[in-house]
């Protein structure tokens, strides 16, 4: 009973994470301007690891490889936020008028 | 023809080349464009007209050729991969004696349970002997071309320099620096154990090295040149990559002088070694590629 309801919520998740990612890929080519897009590609990845890696340790059960996906996930959830971060940093300290694009917070 | 004239010729071909009017058509091999003569060039709206009906004839058979070329290449790929042998078919060309003979005596033979590592340092270890060589050759040419010295630098650039470092000490990202401050001891605890389990497991030289020179890189870009010439300046790192080759050049030179005279086979306790050699060379050239193309110095 358990492991059914594992693998059903394994692959919802596995699932909503596939539909994520489509629609990062989606924002990416079909939004105009860098930021717009930036934001696409960043968040839907960070949402789409988690969805897709939880999917996968659900359907796979507790085991060793499991404990890897988890540090996998915690890896690319330290790391691909701060490089979204990064360029989107170079892009408004290299385009003089991004206050036409957008809004800025000045620090 | 006189001599007098062919002489003239060639000069007039030169002084039209240094105007940059034309290649010289007989002395270039590959020339991809061969520009008219000033003269003969067609005036400007012409040029406009011909050049937008030759862009319409182009984008009328992109779409067509992209088609074609994209399904022809699919139809050639999918006959290919129809006529390919089953995959893991014990009748299969590559399963030969030589393969048998690497699975089945490999680990006696070089003393490293994983067969890849047995291959590439053990077996073929004049081949990556030779990459190794290949990776420090290249991160010497690129200092060649690119290092800065007081020769090559004038004070001008210096100045830029030292402004463009103030500008990103003053901006510097903490983000970035408490990030790079959580994982980089992990990066670096990886890279070790990946270069030291190049026995027994997936791993070695080549993939330590790279996860190495990643760290040295995400160091550099996240505290800065300065903080770096702590960990590694321009002497430590010509010694570390110099140190990395030598090591593999004398240790698998002693390997091949032992074989060659018969006597025992002592590669068993040198794969680490090599590994770890391999490692360093790939580490410097990953960081040194990055110094040097980002900032001229290490």
């Amino acid at each position: 009973m358990i492991h059914d309801l594992a693998t059903a919520a394994g692959l919802a998740f596995f699932l909503f994470g596939l539909f994520v990612f489509f629609s990062a890929v989606l924002g990416l080519f079909r939004f105009d301007y860098v930021l717009n897009r930036m934001h696409a590609a960043a968040v839907g990845d960070s949402l789409g690891i988690f969805c897709v890696l939880i999917g996968l340790m659900l359907l796979h059960g507790w085991s060793l490889s499991a404990a890897k996906t988890l540090l996998v996930f915690v890896f690319l959830w330290l790391t691909s936020p701060v490089a979204s971060h990064l360029i989107a940093e170079m892009e408004v300290a290299t385009v003089p008028d991004v206050e036409k694009e957008c809004e800025v917070e000045e620090r | 023809m006189s001599k007098q004239s062919e002489k003239h010729d060639r000069l007039r071909r030169l002084v039209s080349w240094v105007d940059g009017d034309r290649e010289p058509k007989d002395q270039t091999l590959f020339v991809m464009e061969q520009r008219p003569h000033r003269d003969l060039r067609p005036s400007e709206e012409e040029f406009e007209r011909r050049e937008k009906d030759r862009l319409r004839k182009f984008f009328n058979w992109y779409p067509i050729a992209a088609a074609v070329i994209c399904v022809a290449l699919g139809v050639i790929l999918l006959a290919t991969v129809m006529n390919m042998p089953g995959f893991g078919q014990e009748d299969n060309p590559i399963n030969n004696e030589v393969s048998e003979r690497y699975l089945e005596q490999g680990a006696e033979e070089t003393g490293s349970e994983n067969v890849v590592t047995a291959m590439i340092i053990g077996y073929r270890g004049f081949d990556t002997l030779g990459e190794s060589c290949v990776l420090f050759l290249a991160v010497a040419a690129v200092m060649i071309l690119l290092l800065r010295d007081p020769r090559n630098t004038s004070e001008h650039e210096v100045r830029q320099l030292e402004r463009e470092e103030a500008s990103a000490q003053e901006h510097a990202d903490l983000i970035l620096k408490q990030v790079a401050w959580v994982l980089i001891p992990f990066i670096f605890l990886f890279a070790i154990y990946v270069l030291l389990n190049g026995e027994t497991s997936p791993g070695g030289g080549f993939s330590g090295g790279t996860i190495l020179g990643a760290g040295l890189i995400l160091f550099s870009a996240s505290f800065g040149p300065r903080h770096m010439q702590v960990l590694m300046n321009r002497r430590r790192y010509s010694a570390v990559r110099t140190f990395g080759l030598l090591l593999y050049g004398i240790l698998y030179g002693i390997y091949i002088f032992i074989g060659a005279n018969d006597l025992p086979n002592y590669l068993t306790g040198m794969i680490l070694l090599i590994d770890l050699a391999v490692g360093l060379v790939v580490a410097c050239t990953m960081y040194g590629f990055y110094a040097l193309f980002s900032r001229g110095e290490i």
